[in-house]
């Protein structure tokens, strides 16, 4: 369609907004109400623009055209229109330069600032705040109002994560419309009319995993992060566009650091991936990184204390130490290292003849046949989860509401992405049956489910079974088996979607490939960790697994690990002769180390990991002080120059020239997309006995349970690593809502809080697990929590 | 040039003789300096007790030498140290790096930072040029150095100069 | 070719013998509300006749022929509006009754409810069956108790006796009405913060497109009217489309219910012809004025203000000839504003209404109406005016006119804006003296 803007002609698809044709033809107009992943609804009245299009005669069907210049007459509308709500036509000329437009906007500049405070100063916001910008770009620059503000409560903590400072609010309504239309938890609204209106919740917090987005799109400060309050104002932050780590998403995120401390976390547009929007425990949980027991120099043991030294020292001990120590060696680096990490370890073990290795690793591979984008998800027509992508990969959980909503990602324009879509709508209706969520237990996703199914733990193989052979299976009837198969092969896009306790079991794995490949589906399999594709498809693995590293070496270097977690393992690794461990916090198994090295968090890296989709991203290091903590590939550099060699991986460039080799990528400066390049999918692993019987199921958790107790923000707000427990078993085991306990499996004691939920089935408690547990079905005992004062 | 150009030239030389001479021994007499000097920066405080500073940065935006620092906090409601929500927990400006523009005092939005007309600010070590709250907020008078060498010899800091008052300094008392 | 010697006498004036009253025939009368009553006077024939004689296309037709237009004040074409509605496609389609009459001024729909409920029935019937809407909707104001037992009353007996539910009057068609009770609030006079609020959600105006002909209730097919419209609808279907058009104007037909409000001897609701004279309305009917009057509000509180004149007195109340006096008929709520009354605070008394009703959704009206323009006014009648506040009004209204999301703002702007243009002297001397020109406040002692 042919729109004109001031006296830029530009061809553009019908259906986009005027506001979008503006934009796109360089031009600009101020807006607020409007977001870019959200539905338009012309409230700010900002975007003010004249006007016009030609009328077709009804009865010739040709232009009404000017008598004097046989043009197409041009009939504008009587009053100025929102762009943001306008619908381009056919010919549709738009002004936003003239002088009528100019004083609109100005006239309505001076509505939104006749109640919004002075506070700038004082204001988190300032300095990064969007009326800010848009008074000073087309306000008058005076004030004719003479009254007092309007006054409203200006200190409101609406959860532990997030402060409301009712006074600045503008009434943009992004953030009710976005707890609404993106992660569907309608936990914010209007309260009261007029002058008065006020945002706010009827209950106490936000009940959301999802809340902090409300913080980036807030466009004054009325909305802001109550971890970084009052850190530093914006021109003081460093920003980093980097990716996090905390999950296998790839999503993109912003660290802002300020004098070598994080000071807040924000998300970051990656059009592919995440969109604008990230998860809580990405926003909120990198308090960690600064916590006061941070390990910032190495430590090496003399006789039974950890003595302070430096790289140098600790090289030189390692060195020596390694000559005279036996020779199985093993390296294992958590699964979110970089793939340069990963290189670096597999040069290490190599030269030491031993074995690399990542963990956690499911049995299953994480590399899917036929694997799905997080746009194959967001415009599927059939979806089967079999998880629960909410706790495992926040990111997948709102694509999967994408999906909901039935709006394909829009196509970028000339300016991005657009800002105002038509097609979205304030409360759109959900294509609810389109969503099939598999669990052994009721998940979060399941509120938004068409069909939900819980099935008894560890029966995923007969599950898949069930649906692809259409016979009642994993305790579920037939008919709803067979029902979830004809839709998934009548689908035009199905997605099925294999959550950890799939990809525990290879058998199930299996099963579930086999179901996919009957039904055309295109496959997104959740692996744990923010490389856990990388690390595979690097082969950073050996063949006994981790299990056997652990206990067939005379040597180990781990990375980010805790296997002494286990008191069982523990002792074992009390006989090493040597043990090197790199981690950022004392943990169990620092304690029995011979070396312990301090490590960089995911903030701090440089490198490559790949998401669960196979895309390759850039991660790139956040000026954090951590003393002298190094990643992975800064072990190997010093413990190379110490052993006289230079290894592979000694440093970001060396790493990433043996990866060019071996992936036949360049992975320096990927584009902000980052690139889409799945590997082959592996041989499944062999099948093990899965185990099919336990009490306790061991549950992945955004809130990274590990973390928890450095991250105070989150924890407060989200409470304690909650055991789940069902009323019927509390009531058997004498369990009392809120009591703390001890959850022995194996060699592993885990405090926990019991919660009392009908989610958790008859039979099973639920349980989040720390990085250095399998997920799973597990046998556990609880005790009540060891009396403090006794102890 | 005749005699009386030369007569002429000698009297302005002897009315000279007859006139107060402007040099000053400093530092045993006073210098007079003018109300708008700038000198050593103050932090004022309102009426009430509570600091002016609200902890907002901008000085440290508006400095061209980067020398000032600034970390805010959130004030405790009952016992508050500013009014409103804020205030700086640390306020540095190293006085090394200063050049005493006066920029931060334009962009103050709330009159805290004032540059009063203290100028005595020399020092041995590197690290006693960098004033905090302490050093700088209305009340101390003279600079670390003036103030150690007052605490040795038990007498009040002895300032160099004698200016007149300027509004914007409310509450320093030369 | 029509000529204008072809053209068909209308009638204009009640005089006229062929007028009778038809809408308003049973208020008044003891006893009217009830089914029985209403039987006796013919009650539910058109909708029999409809249902049984007539396509639903042929309803509508005969809608758009009779040139009814909506009688909420907008004064859209009801037929044309009726045919609007997509082609059945097996959704659950609806038809609201808009029985939310807030507006200042206007109370003729009150009296049709709270005296002839089953007429309103019977037109919701007869527009149900035109649009194939099963499902009807009757949102009444949440003040008009009285409305509303009388219709919970009517329904009930309209239910036992066969005229509404299931294959009425031997036909296929059913139909059921969902009387609901609103809080109070006048922007669900707004068709679509209406169906907001009547699914429980915030009353806030929504986006046009899309109408409510493709997304109204719960997002589906929906036809929204006024009371007096679905009143109408019943007497051109039982007398035929020619017979309504008979009477008017050229682009008004039928009968209209008018107010008429303030200082009159005979204050109330009358019937008559559209393009009836505000004379006949206000000294023949009304009994004329009691007090000097300076201004009228033709047509309930958001329509411009017009000098009290001989030239206005004699404007025909129809569509298009108050139009061009630059104001609009409205709901036809005719406000008499007295000589002695200050038109500041007469405004003032308006404008704080607009104010408190303003929903808070777009700036103009939240910031403007409900902030700034109130405190002005406020400022103004305290007597704390100033030079220039007048100007400053002027520029505001201008400001917000045209700019926000939903017509609210503008009809705040109406009285505002006409009160400026004819008596800008009145607002000039508060703010110079901070005393109003007219400065009579005992209105109410004998």
């Amino acid at each position: 369609m042919k729109v004109k803007v001031n006296d830029v002609e530009l061809d553009l698809e019908p259906g986009t907004s005027a506001i979008d044709a503006v934009f796109a033809a360089g031009y600009d107009v101020p807006y607020f109400c409007s977001q870019e992943y959200m539905s338009p609804i012309g409230a700010c009245r900002m975007c003010l623009g004249k006007v016009g299009a030609p009328r077709k005669d009804r009865e010739t069907n040709d232009w009404i055209r000017d008598a004097e210049t046989g043009e197409p007459q041009i009939f504008y509308f009587p009053n100025l229109m929102a762009t943001c709500t306008t619908a381009i036509m056919d010919g549709m000329v738009i002004d936003t330069l003239s002088k009528e437009v100019r004083q609109a906007q100005s006239g309505m500049m001076e509505f939104h600032l006749i109640n919004h405070p002075l506070d700038c100063p004082v204001c988190d916001k300032g300095g990064a705040c969007e009326l800010q910008d848009r008074a000073y770009e087309y306000g008058a620059g005076t004030s004719r109002f003479e009254f007092d503000k309007r006054h409203q409560e200006k200190h409101h903590a609406l959860s532990e994560l997030i402060t409301l400072d009712r006074e600045r609010c503008i009434h943009c309504k992004r953030c009710v419309r976005y707890f609404e239309e993106v992660p569907g938890d309608e936990v914010l609204d209007f309260i009261e009319r007029g002058g008065h209106t006020y945002i706010g919740t009827v209950d106490e917090g936000l009940p959301s995993y999802f809340t902090g987005n409300i913080t980036d799109i807030c466009p004054v400060g009325a909305l802001l992060d109550a971890t970084s309050r009052f850190r530093g104002r914006n021109w003081e932050y460093d920003h980093t566009r980097t990716v996090s780590l905390d999950d296998a998403s790839g999503a993109a995120i912003m660290v802002d650091a300020r004098t070598g401390r994080i000071e807040r976390v924000k998300g970051a547009r990656n059009t592919q991936v995440n969109l604008d929007w990230i998860d809580d425990s990405t926003r909120f949980g990198h308090e960690y990184v600064d916590a006061p027991d941070r390990l910032k120099t190495p430590l090496i043991r003399k006789g039974a204390l950890l003595e302070p030294a430096s790289w140098e020292e600790a090289a030189q001990f390692i060195a020596s130490r390694l000559a005279v120590a036996g020779k199985r060696v093993g390296v294992a680096v958590r699964s979110d290292a970089t793939l340069e990490e990963g290189v670096a370890a597999k040069a290490l073990a190599e030269h030491l003849r031993g074995h690399a290795e990542h963990f956690p690793r499911p049995a299953a591979s994480v590399i899917a046949e036929n694997p799905a984008t997080f746009t194959d998800v967001a415009t599927s027509d059939a979806i089967f989860v079999v998880g629960d992508p909410t706790e495992e990969v926040p990111t997948l959980d709102l694509r999967i509401k994408d999906a909901l909503r039935g709006v394909a990602p829009p196509e970028l324009l000339a300016h991005g992405v657009p800002i105002a879509d038509l097609r979205l709508k304030e409360r759109m209706p959900r294509k609810r049956s389109i969503l099939t969520v598999a669990a052994p237990y009721r998940t979060n996703l399941m509120r938004h489910a068409g069909q939900e199914l819980i099935y008894p733990a560890g029966q995923e193989e007969d599950l898949f079974g069930g649906v692809g052979s259409g016979k009642a299976g994993a305790s579920l009837a037939a008919e709803q088996l067979n029902q979830l198969k004809s839709a998934l092969s009548d689908a035009k896009k199905p997605v099925i979607i294999l959550g950890a306790f799939v990809l525990a079991s290879a058998a199930a794995t299996r099963a579930a490939e086999a179901l996919a490949e009957s039904v055309g589906a295109k496959v997104m399999k959740l692996g744990p960790m923010a490389n856990s594709y990388g690390l595979e498809a690097l082969e950073v693995t050996s063949d006994g697994g981790y299990a056997d590293l652990l206990t067939q070496s005379d040597v180990l270097i781990l990375s980010n690990l805790n296997p002494a977690q286990d008191v069982q393992i523990g002792e074992r690794l009390r006989n090493l002769d040597l043990l090197i461990v790199h981690d950022s916090f004392e943990t169990e198994t620092t304690g029995l180390a011979h070396v312990v090295l301090p490590a960089k968090t995911g903030y701090e890296k440089e490198g490559t990991v790949v998401n669960l989709e196979g895309r390759f991203l850039n991660v790139y290091p956040a000026p954090v002080d951590s003393g002298t903590s190094e990643d992975f590939i800064g072990v190997v550099r010093t413990l190379g120059e110490a052993l006289g060699v230079r290894l592979d991986g000694r440093s970001v460039r060396s790493a990433r020239r043996s990866l060019a080799k071996t992936l036949n990528h360049d992975l320096a400066a990927l584009p902000e997309e980052g690139l889409l390049a799945p590997v082959d999918a592996k041989e499944i692993g062999e099948t093990v006995a899965d185990t099919v019987a336990g009490n306790l199921l061991l549950t992945s958790s955004l809130l990274k349970v590990d973390r928890l107790r450095r991250n105070p923000k989150l924890r407060a707000a989200h409470g304690d690593v909650a055991l789940r427990v069902n009323p019927a078993d509390a009531e058997a085991q004498n369990l009392e809502a809120g009591a703390n306990v001890t959850v022995n499996i194996g060699g592993v004691a885990r405090s926990a809080t019991i919660k009392i939920t009908e989610d958790a089935p008859e039979g099973l408690m639920l349980l989040p697990a720390t990085f250095d547990q399998a997920l799973g079905l597990t046998s556990a005992e609880i005790v009540p929590a060891a009396d403090l004062v006794s102890a | 040039m005749s005699v009386l150009d030369i007569a002429k030239g000698m009297g302005v030389t002897l009315s000279h003789l007859f006139k107060k001479p402007v040099t000053v021994s400093y530092p045993e007499q006073k210098v007079d300096i003018k109300a708008r000097f700038r000198g050593r920066h103050h932090l004022l405080r309102h009426p009430n007790g509570l600091e002016k500073c609200i902890g907002c940065s901008l000085c440290a935006a508006a400095c061209p030498a980067y020398c000032i620092y600034v970390e805010a906090a959130e004030n405790d409601p009952a016992n508050p140290t500013s009014p409103g929500e804020r205030y700086a927990k640390i306020y540095e400006i190293n006085m090394l790096r200063c050049i005493f523009c006066g920029f931060c005092e334009e962009a103050c939005p709330t009159g805290a930072v004032v540059l009063g007309h203290e100028f005595e600010l020399a020092d041995f070590k590197y690290k006693d040029f960098t004033y905090g709250k302490d050093d700088m907020l209305v009340g101390t008078v003279g600079s670390k150095w003036q103030r150690r060498e007052a605490d040795r010899l038990e007498k009040p800091v002895e300032l160099g100069f004698k200016a007149g008052q300027r509004v914007e300094l409310e509450g320093v008392d030369y | 070719m029509t000529t204008i010697a072809e053209k068909p006498q209308l009638i204009s004036s009640r005089k006229d013998a062929q007028f009778e009253v038809t809408l308003y025939k049973n208020v008044g009368v003891e006893g009217a509300h009830t089914l029985e009553t209403y039987l006796e006077g013919g009650g539910y024939k058109a909708a029999k006749k409809a249902l049984t004689t007539m396509t639903p296309e042929a309803v509508v037709d005969e809608v758009k022929r009779s040139g009814l237009r909506g009688r909420g004040g907008a004064g859209f074409p009801t037929g044309l509006k009726w045919s609007f509605m997509p082609k059945p496609d097996g959704r659950q389609r609806f038809i609201v009754c808009n029985a939310d009459e807030s507006e200042p001024g206007s109370f003729k729909d009150r009296y049709l409810m709270e005296d002839d409920p089953h007429q309103l029935l019977e037109g919701m019937v007869i527009a149900g069956y035109a649009i194939g809407a099963t499902k009807g909707v009757l949102y009444v104001r949440g003040e008009y108790y009285k409305s509303y037992e009388r219709l919970r009353e009517a329904l009930a007996e309209a239910t036992a006796g066969g005229y509404l539910g299931k294959g009425l009057f031997g036909s296929e068609f059913d139909f059921e009405i969902i009387l609901h009770r609103g809080a109070g609030a006048y922007i669900c006079g707004e068709e679509t913060s209406l169906m907001n609020s009547f699914e429980g959600l915030r009353a806030n105006p929504r986006l046009k497109p899309p109408f409510p002909a493709q997304a109204g209730v719960y997002g589906l097919p929906t036809t929204i009217n006024n009371v007096e419209s679905f009143a109408s609808a019943v007497h051109i279907i039982a007398k035929g489309a020619d017979w309504y058009a008979s009477m008017g104007t050229d682009d008004s037909k039928g009968t209209k219910l008018y107010q008429v409000s303030g200082p009159a001897a005979k204050p109330g609701v009358y019937e008559l012809p559209m393009g009836a004279t505000f004379r006949e309305l206000i000294f023949e009917l009304a009994g004329g004025p009691t007090e000097p009057i300076k201004a009228l509000i033709p047509g309930g509180s958001s329509t411009p203000m017009l000098a009290f004149n001989d030239e206005t007195l004699d404007t025909p109340m129809d569509y298009g000839s108050i139009a061009k006096k630059g104001s609009m008929l409205g709901t036809g709520g005719v406000i008499l504003i007295p000589q002695e009354k200050c038109i500041v605070n007469a405004t003032w008394n308006l404008v704080r209404f607009y104010a408190h009703e303003s929903c808070g959704k777009c700036t103009p009206c939240r910031e403007g109406i409900s902030g700034w323009m109130t405190k002005m006014y406020q400022k103004l009648v305290s007597g704390r005016g100033e030079a220039g506040d007048v100007e400053l009004i002027e520029i505001m209204s201008r400001n917000i006119k045209g700019k926000a999301f939903c017509p609210l703002a503008d009809a705040c702007l109406g009285p505002v804006q006409s009160s400026l243009a004819l008596f800008r002297d009145e607002y000039e001397h508060l703010a110079e003296h901070g005393t109003p020109k007219y400065t009579k406040t005992n209105w109410w002692s004998a």
